[in-house]
């Protein structure tokens, strides 16, 4: 072989190799290798075209010889171009592919910050659904609320209206009470109109009482003479006549009695008929004494009928008071240490004193007015 | 804010009444005056001193009262160090006054009043030792021995049966212990006398206090007709209490609050308060109608009459006005030339019992 084909050998090889260090060899996890040299790379090749060469055509020319190892050089060399081709072309792609798959990766990572900002998205959608919904229902709470203010307002009116509706009606009552009081009134003066002619009723048959005393009294004294003359008998029968007018009398007097206690009376009338036969003088003494008592019941009676329960409490009230001023050792206080609301008027009463006197030595002759109760 | 008028005059052309001014002729006034006032009122009592010339020294206090539990028997110095007038009394503690009131709640009791609707509380117990400490601490004891004292009595009243006899009598036998002599004034005369000397002691006083509004009719200082109403401030918070489903101390703030004219209500409560002051107003002049015309023997005056009133009732904003409005309204016997309110609404009546001291 020529010494221009070996290097073309070699510079194929070289073109079609690579240099790599033993540690990187030994990185790779490589611990053993198989080592061929370069010449022996081109003793293989004219071993095998020789071989060739002898089966094809046997004995050769040196020149066909030497034309097939150029041939077959030139095919090696066409090989090993087409190889380095071939490599660069995988480099190439191992490139791209390499360069794709940091694309991949750059685009699995937006992949994956997509998809943590679409779960945000989401997370955030969900919220403004869950707010919306409470706005929502916020809205219907706030409406409600408004149609219970509504309803309380409308109750409020109501129950001013009710209110006001009491307050006319106690308005009313009060009126009625007016009413009632302008009635009482009345009947308190029919009372009083009562009360008087009851006294004035009382004040005849006083009167005529005393009348009917003055009548006994002359009965008697004509008793006496009749008696002293001799002419009892006739007398009593005449008396017997008079004393039955006398009683047809006293029952006129007590018809005509109606608020009084008329029992005493009755029982008078009773006792003079059944003490008609007595002596006069008997007669005339217990006449007296139920004319007395009869007076004196009756006085009784007025009494209490027009009396003031008042004047029995009042009587009991001195007592307490007494009482009260009286017995002082269990009493205690500090009265008369303690400071008291003292003010002084704003109205002088020096005027009113002095038109007063004057008014009382003047035009007004008669006493300091009298303190009068109501008319 | 609607302001408060003190004075309503009716328009009475032509018919002014003629008003003779007092002349002064004798006494300066600054001699010590002997006797005491004393306004004997169901919210308050007051009691008046003449001093030497000026005006009258007035010495008042709530008409209340408050029984300390036994318990706190032993704490009276603690009572006394708070200026609280205690009586300790048959082995009862009692605190009197404005202060009892003041403690009700610290001892979860109720205040008690001694009197009610202007007479003797009939169903208070305590009533006469009661009245007697307050009346004893407002009286102080007599300058001398036998001292007069002028003390007011209400009308008897046209609507209760209440009585002046054993009201009046109680009165008179406590003054009477404590060294005075007692007399009896009605407590719209007073009002005539503190305030009417202007007009000759010729007009209507009315004393309008807490139970009660007392009513006189005077010519020429004698009282011509006089009567009462068992109602007054309290009748109103009774009532405001109860329409506005209050407690009655509420109604009584509501009504005394300051601002408060009875004009211009300027909320519901306050609307109630003035339902019932007209109420009250209208109520009182009907019967001072009915009165007159039913009275014998009443004065014919020939001018208008001026109508004066007094006591802590008068005191709110826009009485006058409503007094003036509700008069207008009823058919009333009298002329009347003008509705006023005394100068010192709440002295009236003991300055009326002062100067019928002063006269004695
Ligand atoms: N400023 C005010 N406005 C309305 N009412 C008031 C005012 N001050 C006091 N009162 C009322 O006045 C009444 C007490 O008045 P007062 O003249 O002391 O009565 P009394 O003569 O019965 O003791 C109470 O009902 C109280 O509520």
């Amino acid at each position: 072989m020529k010494r221009e084909d070996r290097r073309n050998v070699a510079s194929v090889i070289e073109a079609n190799t690579e240099r790599i260090t033993l540690k990187e060899l030994a990185a790779k996890g490589k611990s053993h290798v198989r080592v061929i040299s370069g010449r022996k790379v081109m003793q293989l090749i004219q071993a095998v075209v020789d071989e060739a060469i002898a089966q094809q055509v046997g004995e050769v020319t040196k020149e066909d010889r030497e034309r097939i190892v150029q041939d077959a050089t030139r095919r090696f060399q066409h090989v090993s171009r087409m190889h380095a081709e071939t490599e660069a072309l995988v480099r190439q792609q191992k490139d791209l592919l390499g360069r794709q798959q940091t694309q991949i990766k750059q685009l699995e990572k937006t992949q994956a910050t997509l998809g943590k900002q679409l779960a945000q998205e989401r997370r955030l959608s969900a919220e403004r659904e869950k707010t919306a919904r409470l706005h929502a229902e916020t809205l219907e709470g706030a409406q409600s609320h408004l149609r219970e203010t509504g309803e309380r307002e409308r109750r409020m009116t109501r129950a001013i209206r009710k209110l006001d509706q009491r307050l006319q009606n106690s308005r009313l009552t009060i009126d009625n009470y007016d009413r009632e009081i302008d009635r009482l009134a009345g009947q308190v003066q029919e009372d009083v109109t009562l009360i008087e002619e009851l006294q004035e009723h009382v004040r005849e048959r006083e009167h005529e009482l005393q009348r009917m005393h003055g009548l006994m009294q002359a009965l008697n004294e004509e008793v006496a003479a009749a008696r002293a003359r001799g002419t009892e008998s006739e007398t009593v029968s005449e008396l017997r006549g008079e004393l039955g007018e006398m009683r047809s009398f006293l029952k006129s007097l007590e018809e005509r009695e109606r608020a009084g206690d008329t029992t005493a009376v009755e029982a008078l009338f009773e006792r003079l008929h059944q003490k008609q036969a007595a002596t006069k003088v008997e007669m005339e003494s217990s006449f007296q004494a139920r004319l007395d008592e009869t007076l004196d019941h009756i006085g009784k009676a007025l009494q209490a009928a027009t009396a003031k329960p008042i004047d029995r409490r009042v009587e009991a009230t001195d007592v307490v008071i007494s009482k009260l001023f009286d017995d002082e050792t269990d009493m205690e206080s500090n009265l008369q240490s303690l400071d008291l609301k003292v003010s002084t008027a704003k109205q002088s009463i020096l005027k009113s004193l002095e038109r007063l006197k004057e008014l009382r030595g003047s035009d007004l002759e008669e006493d300091p007015p009298e303190e009068v109760a109501g008319t | 804010m609607p302001g408060d008028t003190s004075k309503v005059s009716f328009d009475q052309s032509g018919e002014e009444a003629v008003v003779p001014q007092p002349s002064r002729r004798k006494g300066d006034g600054t001699a010590p005056i002997l006797g005491k006032g004393l306004d004997v009122g169901t919210a308050n009592l007051l009691s008046g001193v003449q001093t030497r010339g000026g005006n009258p020294t007035v010495l008042s206090e709530r008409n209340m009262f408050l029984e300390i539990p036994s318990e706190f028997r032993r704490n009276r110095q603690m009572l006394t160090k708070l200026n609280v007038p205690y009586v300790s009394y048959r082995d009862r503690l009692f605190v009197l006054g404005d202060s009892s009131f003041n403690l009700a709640n610290m001892f979860g009791r109720e205040v008690r009043r001694p009197m009610q609707d202007g007479f003797l509380s009939p169903d208070e117990q305590d009533a006469i030792p009661m009245l007697r400490f307050i009346v004893e601490r407002l009286l102080g004891k007599p300058a001398c021995p036998n001292e007069p004292v002028y003390f007011s009595v209400p009308a008897p009243s046209i609507d209760a049966d209440n009585d002046t006899v054993y009201h009046q009598g109680v009165m008179e036998g406590l003054l009477k212990k404590l060294g005075y002599t007692p007399h009896p004034i009605n407590e719209g005369h007073a009002v005539v006398y503190a305030e009417l000397a202007e007009q000759d002691f010729t007009g209507i006083g009315v004393s309008c206090g807490g139970g009660m509004f007392n009513v006189c009719v005077a010519y020429k200082t004698i009282p011509a007709v006089t009567f009462s109403v068992s109602r007054g401030g309290d009748w109103i918070d009774q009532h405001v209490g109860k329409v506005m489903g209050i407690p009655r101390t509420r109604a009584t703030d509501i009504k005394e609050a300051p601002g408060v004219n009875l004009t211009e209500p300027r909320n519901r409560e306050e609307e109630a308060v003035v339902l019932y002051y007209r109420n009250l107003i209208e109520y009182v002049l009907k019967n001072l109608a009915q009165r007159f015309s039913l009275a014998r023997d009443v004065p014919q005056f020939s001018a208008p009459i001026e109508i004066v009133v007094a006591g802590g009732t008068s005191l709110v904003g826009g009485f006058v006005d409503v007094f003036a409005d509700e008069l207008r309204r009823v058919e009333f016997p009298l002329k009347v030339s003008g509705v006023r309110r005394a100068d010192d609404a709440l002295t009236s009546v003991v300055r009326g019992c002062l100067i019928a001291a002063a006269l004695d």
